[in-house]
């Protein structure tokens, strides 16, 4: 059981799509305190706490989509997993995309999980809440 | 003979020589030497009678052959086997080439030994110019439908590009539609109490939405259909309906059809193609059974000869003979969305099916006793594309 505050980062352009996982995530059980950020850069300056984002918190997990502006999803996995510091950072990719290429790539850069967004609703709802309980209550995360 | 009479055949002989204007024909003594002149030897080679008479054959040959002792060879070859033949450049006496054919036979007296040769030289550089000018045009228009060819897998690969893209971002906002309708709708339930007029209304934007993602994706199933997948193999027709019952199983309990078929034969076709082909049509049956009867769906399969013919026949509605050729256009519905649902487009999906395997299909039905639909598919191969595109196909 989480007793304290989870963070988790949401990186999504698509601000009605961010909605829907804020409205997914209030709707559930536990506490979470979700961060949005709209592109690669901004994902990358929140990690670091750099810039506008000096005094972000370090998310405990990272819902990652991967068709971004500027710079893109699979380019934010890749950087994240290769530097030392950020890479302990479970990263789910959440995306539409259902491409073969994407899902071998995205395991091969060494993302924690890939999600499908589903079309239904009622099953979208379903994912988010299930992810979030099974990486921020029913796994063990290290410390950060 | 009479002298005269001797002179007159000697007369006749060089008419007739005169008269093969488009052959030099001559004769050659033992040594190769010019006896002998006709008109045609004049026009293709250009000397006149006096300037040869006497002369070495060798004259007409290029000076190169000459130094390689090819006359003498080509007069040996006569000589031995009786006729010498082949094709190769000469000059006439202006330098200029002509490409000629060239035969030499041997005369050969009681002893069997040569006493003379005829020459016998055609002009077919025409004939090889056009020869020539016949393969340069056939390479031309290969070259041609290559680039063609290359622009149409060009566009094919933009086409689905497009296609993809387009049912993909189409659905985003869809989605967007649907989830929000539902979390306002849960929103407004938490504090006031939806009438049943307000719930329909809700009901039809959602199923509104359903629609269209249906239509989104047989669109890109009816636009797929021959640009994308078209591996060519052996289906053993039994194992793929097996395949089909199962994908469709679901309408199977819930109506509780039954699914009759005896023998089916191997067939040669696009495994993906054939497998939707037969679900859309038992899912038709299925869909429009009637309201109180178990659909019964029952799959023959005839030999004729080049073709199979297959039959899909039900126990349901039925089918109103006016349409019977309508119903295979995209759109084109009997029923309304919320009598049955559907697209429209399913049997336009069948029927671009059959028609790339080379078949045709067709519907035969009673109103309110059934429906048989046929389709024959040849037992050959005679999917619609050139074999290039299906190996550029193949290999990207």
């Amino acid at each position: 059981m989480a007793h304290k505050t989870v963070d988790v980062l949401l990186v999504e352009d698509n601000v009605a799509d961010a909605d829907l996982v804020r409205e997914a995530i209030e709707g559930g059980k536990l506490i979470i305190n979700l961060n949005v950020v709209r592109d690669g850069e901004e994902a990358m300056e929140y990690l670091r706490a750099q810039g506008r984002f000096k005094n972000a918190t370090r998310p405990d997990l990272v819902l990652l989509d991967l068709n971004l502006p500027k710079k893109d999803g699979r380019e934010v996995l890749r950087e994240v997993k290769a530097d030392p510091d950020l890479s302990s950072i479970p990263i789910v990719v959440l995306t539409t995309s259902a491409a073969d290429e994407d899902i071998l790539h995205s395991y091969k850069l060494h993302a924690n999980a890939y999600i499908e967004k589903p079309v239904e609703f009622e099953s979208f709802i379903k994912i988010v809440n299930q992810l979030t309980e099974f990486w921020l209550s029913l796994v063990v995360l290290p410390k950060r | 003979m009479t002298n005269e009479a001797l002179k007159s055949r000697e007369e006749n002989n060089q008419l007739i020589l005169d008269s093969l204007i488009d052959q030099a024909i001559f004769l050659l003594d033992s040594g190769g030497y010019v006896l002998s002149w006709n008109a045609g030897a004049e026009k293709i080679k250009g000397y006149l009678q006096s300037e040869v008479i006497g002369k070495s054959f060798s004259m007409f040959y290029p000076v190169d052959d000459v130094k390689n002792g090819k006359p003498v060879r080509d007069l040996r070859i006569a000589e031995t086997e009786g006729r010498f033949e082949e094709e190769a450049n000469h000059f006439r006496k202006d330098g200029s080439k002509f490409w000629a054919s060239v035969s030499i036979f041997a005369i050969r007296d009681e002893n069997a030994h040569t006493k003379a040769f005829v020459r016998v030289v055609r002009d077919i550089s025409r004939a090889r110019d056009d020869a020539l000018a016949l393969t340069k045009a056939r390479e031309l228009l290969e070259a041609r439908v290559n680039e063609r060819t290359k622009d149409l897998l060009r566009s094919n690969t933009e086409l689905e590009q497009f296609a993809y893209i387009a049912s993909h971002d189409l659905q985003t906002p869809l989605r967007h539609i649907s989830s929000y309708v539902q979390l306002l709708t849960s929103k407004i339930r938490k504090t006031t109490v939806l009438d049943e007029r307000t719930e329909k209304w809700v009901e039809y934007i959602l199923s509104g939405t359903k629609q269209m993602k249906s239509l989104i994706l047989d669109l890109l199933t009816y636009s797929r259909i021959g640009r994308v997948d078209i591996k060519v193999e052996e289906i053993d027709v039994l194992k793929l309906l097996a395949h089909v019952a199962d994908e469709v199983r679901e309408p199977i309990r819930v109506t509780q059809a039954k699914i009759v078929y005896d023998e089916l034969p191997m067939i040669v076709g696009i495994r993906s193609q054939i497998e939707q082909l037969f679900q859309n049509l038992i899912e038709n049956a299925l869909k429009f059974k009637k309201s109180e009867i178990d659909p019964l769906v029952t799959i023959k399969c005839q030999d004729h000869g080049e073709f199979w013919m297959f039959s899909v026949s039900d126990n349901g509605i039925g089918i109103d003979s006016k349409y019977f050729e309508r119903i295979f256009l995209m759109f084109h519905r009997l029923h309304s969305t919320d009598e049955y649902a559907g697209t429209g487009i399913g049997l336009a999906i069948c029927k671009k099916i059959v028609e790339f395997h080379g078949g045709k299909i067709w519907v035969e039905s009673t109103l309110g006793e059934g429906t048989v639909f046929s389709f024959i598919l040849p037992k050959k191969e005679r999917v619609t594309l050139t074999t290039l595109a299906k190996e550029s196909m193949e290999a990207s």
